[in-house]
């Protein structure tokens, strides 16, 4: 690479770092451990692992067929469907908190008839919390996931269908094999999105104690009256969040 | 002359993107056939088409009385066909080792990894790949994974074996070891197979017959002696090695577009192709007396010096290649050009209209 | 030459944003932060004031009122603080940001709202507390929250609120699309949602709430030592309290304080 290219990485870099530092800097480190150890952060805290790892787990049982179905082509119907795949990235997550309640808000779409029939609200409930997370979340897997697949020599399961292997068999044993990196890189970066998100959330499932009240709207009630407290909620989220990606750092990049 | 007993009995079109074919094939059981032809004449189509990767058009396909493509709805799926094929570049699983790889097709019909197992590690014992069975396709040769490969699709036990050009990603030295693992295990194959080949020789030491593909269609099938006797067009000459003359024929002369004529032994009417090995041209420095009804002088283009022997290329209005010793190289100076005086009798010549 | 034009363009523009007094305005202006339940009225007031003083501008700011000071604190530049509560003015009187002591201009209380259909027919305080309402308050941080709280206290009545909404106008908007049954807001709110006549959802039903369990709110107003125009912002307290301006709050729904 050029060297003056080295410049401008640089105050990219600092754009990234310099926050961290502020928020390092005014850390109330003495009430720390009170704060952390405080029933109400628990709570948020344990919510939100519980939520974005279920989170994860619909966007892998839901976003894997998606993807490949959507990689099997670039027909019309296809293209329309990955568009709109794509809409939650660019929708503001408040508005599609807000879709979300026309959709299965008591009085609509599909919330009323689950709520005449079944008696379930999916608003301000834990179910809530990984619907929104989900809807932001999927997106982002469903496009590494598709490249990855895209990359894959559809040769080798021509092959695998000549040595006598269902197409479920092949998607098995040599399709998902293959792409599995690009699967753990996708369920990372899913993941990632999924717990750190507030908009959606605040507005689908609300937020209360212990059952919708996620780290970030956590962060966001203690910021109105204790702005410290705040700051030192925001740390215990990075720490966490920074712990898991570092531990999971080689799936972060679908190499070979 | 054809079996009775038919294996394969295909007899279809198809299209694979601008390329159109109409092939009529037929394969015995234990007689392996080999497809030739020029590039993009859609060899590897065909194979993948008794495959089972793509649809025919029109037609149908039976392997072994079955119907396994055919109007409307019929259609067998690859995976339901007793077919093994081995692809250009091997295609082995990257992700599993050489040992899984062969058991493969064996697992996925349901049998036990562990009876999988052993039988793969019988093949590549046959193979001579034995002691590799742990190793990963990305940790052995180009020449070796061609063998697995082969091992792999003979391990499930097919009626149908499809080569597509196993010979073309070996180099040199590993293509003769290559060849000869091959052609031990059809050997002792008992169903029937097709290759793709690229050159004559391959197709001479492992088939017992040949089809020739020009343009997505077969132009020749037949026994590489009846191929040379009549060959029906330049490239099934031109693959045998032979010289080929296209033109009108009136009585005993045949006239090229350029104008140029050579004189045959017998009389035809109308469009015609003369053929006559290299073999059957002499060459002379000063023009020759004698019966040769064909004597002409050409400037020499080349000098290519092949296995066994030199093969002199002539051009002018008729050109035609020539086959000497490394002497007669040296006594007529083939080597420092300029012209020399070649004589062709009209006997040599085989006619047959085109 | 046009990359340089481009840079200076790029300069200018963020050192104009570094330099916060009014924006582009050549008059003097007097920057207002007012509580998000005086939205509404603060416009009108700012337009009645701006046409008193032709030659004056008003910059208004509404938000949370807790968003508002901690605003103040981390130094931004305002000239009048209208709080939703004294607990949050007293904050910024003791920050010593004020440059006169703080006057009630207004008093709010609170209501009841549901859906104009009402099917769950509340009535009264004490319906909220049935197992099949869903009701709405604004998290105990917000004042309006805590006044609820207070309100239900008062009462002898356990409600907890489905969720911590931000603002009042979360809790009308997620009212009037059905997901809750009921919430408790400011009067003030609950009437420019009901004369509000936009296709969102369903109508307001007010429910109004005795005058025994009900909170009167006060809300202060002062002018500040962090602007740039101290005088523009007493004379704008001045105006809140005065005449004009007491007219145009009682007109939202305000009361006397």
């Amino acid at each position: 690479m050029p060297a003056w290219l080295i410049v401008p990485a640089a105050i990219a870099a600092a754009l990234f770092l310099l926050p961290l530092i502020g928020l390092l800097t005014a850390a109330p480190w003495s009430k720390m451990w009170s704060l952390v150890s405080d029933d109400a952060t628990l709570d948020a805290l344990l919510l939100s692992l519980e939520c974005s790892l279920a989170s994860a787990g619909l966007c892998l049982l839901l976003g894997l067929p998606l993807a490949t179905w959507l990689s099997q082509g670039n027909d019309a119907l296809r293209t329309t469907v990955r568009v709109f795949t794509t809409i939650p990235m660019v929708l503001p997550p408040i508005v599609g908190g807000l879709a979300l309640l026309l959709v299965y808000g008591k009085n609509h779409l599909i919330g009323g008839s689950l709520h005449r029939w079944f008696g379930i609200e999916i608003p301000f409930s834990a179910a809530g919390v990984v619907l929104a997370t989900t809807y932001v979340a999927m997106p982002f897997f469903v496009l590494t996931v598709e490249a990855g697949l895209r990359g894959f020599d559809r040769r080798y399961a021509e092959a695998a269908a000549t040595l006598g292997a269902g197409p479920w068999h092949t998607f098995r044993t040599i399709t998902l094999p293959t792409i599995a990196p690009s699967v753990r890189a996708g369920l990372l970066i899913a993941w990632a999105r999924a717990i750190g998100e507030f908009g959606a959330t605040i507005t689908f499932a609300g937020s209360f104690q212990g059952q919708t009240r996620t780290m970030p709207l956590a962060v966001y009630h203690t910021f109105e009256s204790q702005p410290a407290a705040a700051i030192a909620l925001s740390l215990i989220l990075l720490a966490v969040s920074a712990t898991v990606l570092f531990c999971l750092r080689r799936q972060w990049f679908p190499a070979k | 002359m054809v079996p009775r007993e038919m294996n394969i009995d295909a007899n279809f079109t198809a299209t694979r993107g601008s390329l159109n074919l109409d092939v009529r094939l037929q394969v015995g059981n234990n007689e392996t056939l080999a497809l030739l032809g020029p590039n993009g004449a859609g060899k590897s189509t065909v194979l993948r088409i008794l495959a089972g990767l793509h649809d025919i058009e029109s037609g149908q396909i039976s392997l072994d009385s079955t119907l396994v493509d055919g109007p409307e709805a019929v259609f067998v799926p690859p995976e339901q066909r007793n077919v093994g094929m081995m692809f250009q570049d091997h295609l082995l699983f990257p992700h599993l080792r050489l040992i899984d790889n062969v058991a493969f097709g064996l697992a996925s019909k349901g049998i036990k990894k562990k009876v999988a197992r052993a039988v793969a590690r019988e093949w590549l014992g046959r193979i001579n790949m034995g002691d590799y069975h742990d190793a990963r396709p990305s940790e052995i040769s180009g020449g070796q994974a061609q063998r697995v490969a082969l091992a792999r699709a003979l391990a499930i036990k097919p009626q149908l074996l499809l080569l597509d050009e196993p010979l073309a990603a070996a180099d040199a030295t590993a293509r003769l070891e290559l060849r000869r693992t091959i052609q031990a295990q059809l050997k002792s194959f008992s169903g029937s197979c097709v290759l793709v080949a690229h050159d004559i020789d391959d197709a001479l030491a492992l088939a017992d017959r040949i089809a020739v593909l020009e343009n997505g269609r077969i132009v020749q099938t037949g026994t590489i002696d009846e191929l040379g006797a009549r060959p029906a067009s330049r490239y099934v000459a031109d693959l045998i090695g032979l010289n080929c003359f296209r033109g009108m024929c009136s009585g005993n002369a045949l006239r090229m577009a350029n104008g140029a004529e050579v004189i045959l032994a017998t009389t035809h009417d109308g469009p015609a192709i003369a053929t006559v090995h290299p073999r059957a041209v002499a060459l002379f420095r000063e023009k020759p007396a004698g019966s040769p009804r064909n004597v002409f002088q050409a400037p020499v283009v080349a000098v290519e010096r092949a296995l066994d022997c030199i093969r002199v290329r002539l051009g002018g209005d008729l050109p035609i290649v020539a086959e000497v010793t490394e002497s007669a190289v040296g006594e007529l100076g083939l080597d420092q050009g300029g012209d020399v005086w070649a004589a062709v009798k009209a006997t040599e010549f085989r006619v047959a209209p085109s | 030459m046009g990359a340089m034009i481009a840079w200076v363009r790029i300069t200018t523009i963020a050192l104009s944003l570094t330099t916060l007094s009014c924006s582009g305005s050549s008059k003097p202006c007097v920057r207002v932060f007012a509580a998000a339940s005086l939205t509404q009225s603060f416009e009108e007031l700012a337009a009645a004031f701006e046409s008193e003083h032709p030659d004056v501008k008003v910059e208004l700011h509404c938000a949370g009122t807790p968003r508002l000071v901690l605003q103040l604190r981390e130094g931004a530049e305002a000239d009048v603080f209208a709080s939703a509560d004294d607990r949050q003015m007293q904050r910024v009187v003791d920050a010593g940001q004020t440059s006169a002591p703080p006057v009630d201009f207004a008093g709010n209380e609170l209501t009841i709202i549901t859906s104009d259909r009402n099917p769950h027919e509340i009535e009264l305080l004490a319906d909220l507390q049935r197992q099949e309402v869903g009701v709405l308050m604004c998290g105990p941080e917000v004042p309006a929250g805590r006044y609820a709280r207070e309100a239900l206290k008062k009462a002898g009545l356990n409600v907890p609120s489905r969720s911590d909404e931000p603002s009042v106008r979360a809790v009308i908007s997620k009212i009037r699309l059905g997901v809750a049954d009921a919430g408790i807001v400011y009067a003030t709110d609950a009437q420019t949602a009901v004369d509000q006549d936009d296709e969102f959802g369903t109508k307001i039903h007010r429910v109004a709430i005795p005058e025994h369990h009900n909170i009167q709110t006060r809300y202060p107003i002062a002018p500040l030592t962090t602007g740039d125009h101290e005088p523009l912002g007493t004379a704008f307290v001045a105006f809140v309290t005065g005449t004009t301006g007491q007219a145009i709050l009682a007109s939202h729904g305000f009361t006397k304080p």
